[in-house]
């Protein structure tokens, strides 16, 4: 067990490759009344083609299955683990995104018998046709509820402007008809593949203790072979698919998403790119910007507008979003003022006083329990530990962004756009 | 691990709290001003925060002031405003790290004391007045933030539920004020507004950190010690009347999903066992509404109840196919005819002590949760601790859920629906 200590914030937790195969990350946090923990495994919406060594060929799966998965799986033979969360009074959920899923809990009481229950629901899959039949009136709800949802829309639909094959242009839950074909025979295969341990990470943080918790770990983890596990991520070309998309919703003030393309980065390549160009667009357009402030003066934006990177395993994007009434305007001012800057300059002063924000931002993750350990299994998933974000940011220099800059494809960019209906 | 809240007058109607905990990295000082909200007030009350917040006399633009405050390590300086129980709040919040972890030494807390004090006390005028290009350029900000509550259908069902449910009623009121209003506000009405607040309504400053606060204390002190407090308004909490006929409303827009919001209303004083009625009807994911309308029946992602104690009302609403509407209002309905009628089961009851149990005993471990919890308590003048409210909750029997769940009368039924939807018509 590697004992990870950070002078910075003035913590440290433990990382340990269980026997079973399992990532084992935990934070005590003793002051706290509360523990957090997830279970995840590195399994989102945009593994939809692979294979193991036990197979023969790859598989495509249909879309939004392993958000199909992670409802069912909260079902045992018995009861669901709802139920026997119920009984510690543990408040319990699961969550699916591009390329994770996981099961968590967050208690004040019974930290041991709450970790038993996650163990083992997550290890023990139950699907019959009829539970499998039962859950898409229930998902086809949540995918309507999405569907009305001028935010979420925007950016799938900018997603898909963006990317031509890469799944992560696909909506994490499916669609009405994509969830139809889903079977117990499909979900059991999906299961088989990525909830091995060795595709695994559990990550603690809060009150608890780490020698109990281990002894639960050495009990309850069943160890697992490593199944050679391949993801096809399909070939993608770099330019984007589409230049403008436009969808319309019951919305107020149109919404737009601006996404900039980059080549894929990996590991901790990737975070380090994340950290460098959320600096380098903070200052170009972010709340300190002349442009941000030029362009809300003239009312071409308004207060929501945003800027960040967004990325993950195979695709690496900055999106600009927000309302306005003139969509193509803001899109056609940000062009201009990339282009400036890329001319002119960036300010080294400016540098210093987001790179302070960033750093800020980045100590006050460590503020609450629920924040450590989501953290901790996100950066584990991607390769890298909770703190090297900070020491990113504390060393990053004004080269680095320049570079970033002179790199950056300002062309390769989409807008998706919801106008209201009339 | 309790927190204690030190609580104490710092001027005719300004209360300074502060709630020190070595957990919190971030320190957070909220300053709000509280007043009954009103249809009049409501949208020029609005928009002070947003004048206030994003410039000051030290600081006029806001690029200055973001400025100053991101090389303070992310510090941030937010509008708060909103409606609470009968009341409407307006005012300010600073967020930032606390001074331990500055990387050059910053007096981080003092800095930002300073600069919200500003904000509030010394704002950018001209000619005494707000200036009319700040104005002009806040008011488009504060009319897109209320007519973009539509993209959000649920708050944006629960909301207009609302109004119907508490018509005539403070809490009917929308805090964020009204659009039209909105554009026609004038310097003089921001700044008649904002002379009301800082002279004449009850001010809460609250403060949660790593820090003392001690010195944020004196700062605030003499600020308003310079102030004229006179005449503070008098602000009153009431139960909702409960309506002699169940008001039925649909209303149709281009969507998906339906949603229905069921208000019920009680006038029970029973309010510990009202908190562990919601829980066994639809609070938790073993509750009635959850473990049948969801689970059972597959008719909803979502299905939940809430509940106000000061206003007396339980809130239920669900996201539902248009063809199942009827369906999944006679399923919650029956939920709670089952509760009536004695069926809590000992596993139930037992689940729902569980569950306030954990949430309770979670309050302090965010600073956000326990300064929400105790400003709660002090609007309500009944200030406990979260060990205290859940001594009582545990004690309720199920007999007293039952009596509770008899008292709940519904209301008001409102449906968000498809303009294709034959449903019924909007009366």
């Amino acid at each position: 067990m590697e004992k990870i200590v950070n002078e910075r914030v003035r913590e440290e937790y433990f990382r340990l490759k269980h026997k079973s195969g399992a990532t084992i990350l935990l934070y005590p946090m003793k002051k706290y009344s509360t523990a957090y923990a997830l279970f995840g495994t590195k399994y989102g919406s945009v593994d939809t083609t692979f294979k193991t060594n036990a197979d023969e060929d790859f598989v495509t799966v249909p879309e939004g299955i392993a958000h199909y998965l992670e409802h069912k799986l909260f079902e045992n033979d018995e009861c669901d683990a709802f139920q026997l969360y119920a009984k510690t009074g543990a408040s319990a959920n699961a969550f699916t995104s591009f390329d994770k899923t996981a099961y968590l809990f967050s208690c004040s009481q019974k930290f041991e018998e709450n970790l038993e229950i996650l163990l083992n629901f997550v290890q023990e899959p139950y699907f019959t046709d009829e539970t499998v039949a039962k859950e898409q009136g229930i998902i086809g709800q949540e995918i309507r509820m999405y569907e009305d949802d001028p935010g979420w829309r925007v950016f799938f639909n900018c997603l898909q402007a963006l990317y031509h094959k890469n799944p992560v242009r696909i909506d994490i839950a499916g669609t009405i008809e994509s969830i139809a074909k889903i079977d117990k025979d499909l979900l059991y295969r999906c299961y088989n593949t990525f909830y091995n341990l060795n595709n695994m990470v559990i990550a603690i943080a809060g009150n608890f203790d780490v020698d109990k918790t281990i002894e639960i770990c050495d009990r309850l983890l069943k160890p697992s072979e490593d199944p050679g596990l391949q993801v096809i991520v399909p070939d993608e070309p770099l330019t984007v698919k589409e230049k403008r998309t436009v969808q319309k919703l019951s919305c107020a003030i149109p919404l737009f998403n601006i996404g900039f393309k980059f080549p894929a980065y990996e590991g901790a390549e990737r975070y380090r790119n994340f950290i460098i160009y959320n600096i380098l667009m903070e200052m170009c357009l972010g709340k300190n910007s002349d442009f941000y402030n030029t362009q809300l003066e003239k009312g071409i934006i308004n207060d929501t507008f945003n800027v960040g990177v967004f990325c993950g395993r195979g695709y690496f994007t900055v999106i600009a979003d927000g309302e306005s009434r003139n969509p193509d305007a803001v899109m056609e001012e940000v062009t201009k003022e990339l282009y400036r800057i890329k001319q002119e300059g960036l300010n080294e002063e400016e540098f210093i006083t987001i790179r302070n924000m960033t750093y800020g931002d980045l100590v006050a993750c460590f503020n609450n329990v629920e924040s450590v350990a989501t953290n901790m299994l996100d950066y584990e998933i991607n390769g890298i530990g909770i703190y090297d974000g900070i020491e990113i940011a504390a060393t990053v220099t004004f080269e680095d962004i320049k570079k970033a800059l002179a790199e950056m494809d300002i062309d390769n960019s989409s807008i998706s756009i919801i106008e209201p209906v009339e | 691990m309790e927190n204690i809240i030190n609580r104490r007058e710092l001027a005719k109607g300004v209360y300074f709290g502060s709630i020190t905990d070595s957990r919190y990295k971030k320190n957070f000082i909220s300053v709000c001003f509280y007043q009954q909200l009103s249809e009049e007030t409501a949208t020029e009350n609005a928009i002070v925060p947003y004048i206030l917040a994003n410039r000051n006399a030290v600081y006029p633009t806001y690029k200055q002031l973001k400025n100053k405050l991101s090389t303070l390590y992310s510090s941030k300086i937010a509008t708060s405003s909103g409606r609470k129980y009968d009341l409407n709040f307006n005012g300010l919040t600073a967020y930032f790290l606390d001074d331990v972890y500055a990387l050059s030494g910053e007096k981080i807390t003092d800095e930002i004391t300073d600069m919200l004090v500003n904000c509030i006390f010394n704002p950018l005028l001209e000619d005494g007045c707000f200036p009319e290009k700040v104005l002009g350029l806040e008011k488009p900000l504060l009319i897109d933030d209320i007519e973009s509550v539509i993209n959000d259908k649920r708050s944006y069902a629960i909301n207009n539920a609302v109004k119907l449910l508490c018509e005539n009623e403070p809490f009917g009121v929308a805090a964020e004020g009204n659009a039209d209003k909105a554009r026609a506000l004038t310097p003089a009405d921001a700044f008649r507004a904002y002379k009301r607040m800082l002279h004449n309504t009850h001010c809460e400053i609250m403060c949660v950190g790593c820090n003392d606060f001690e010195r944020v204390a004196e700062k605030f002190a003499d600020a308003f010690s310079k102030v004229e407090r006179t005449d503070i308004s008098d602000y009153s909490l009431k139960i909702s009347p409960i309506k002699e006929q169940v008001k039925e409303y649909t209303e149709r827009l281009s969507v998906n999903q339906s949603k229905m919001v069921l208000g019920l209303k009680t006038h029970s004083d029973d309010m510990a066992a009202l908190v562990m009625l919601q829980k066994i009807y639809g609070g938790t994911t073993t509750s009635k509404l959850f473990m049948n309308v969801r689970e059972k029946l597959s008719l909803c992602y979502y299905c939940a109840a809430s509940y106000n104690d000061v206003k007396g009302i339980m809130l239920v609403d669900c996201g539902v196919e248009n063809d199942n509407i009827e369906k999944a209002r006679a399923e919650i309905l029956h939920q709670l005819d089952e509760i009536k009628n004695g069926n809590i089961t000992d596993e139930e009851l037992e689940h729902a002590r569980m569950a306030v149990q954990n949430s309770y005993n979670s309050i302090g471990d965010s600073a956000h949760g326990v300064a929400g919890w105790y400003i709660d308590h002090i609007i309500k003048d009944k200030i406990e601790t979260p060990a205290q409210a859940l001594e009582k909750y545990l004690a309720v029997s199920k007999e007293r859920i039952v009596e509770a769940a008899k008292s709940m009368v519904l209301d008001t039924v409102y449906v968000l629906t498809s303009l294709e939807n034959d449903g019924k018509e909007q009366d």
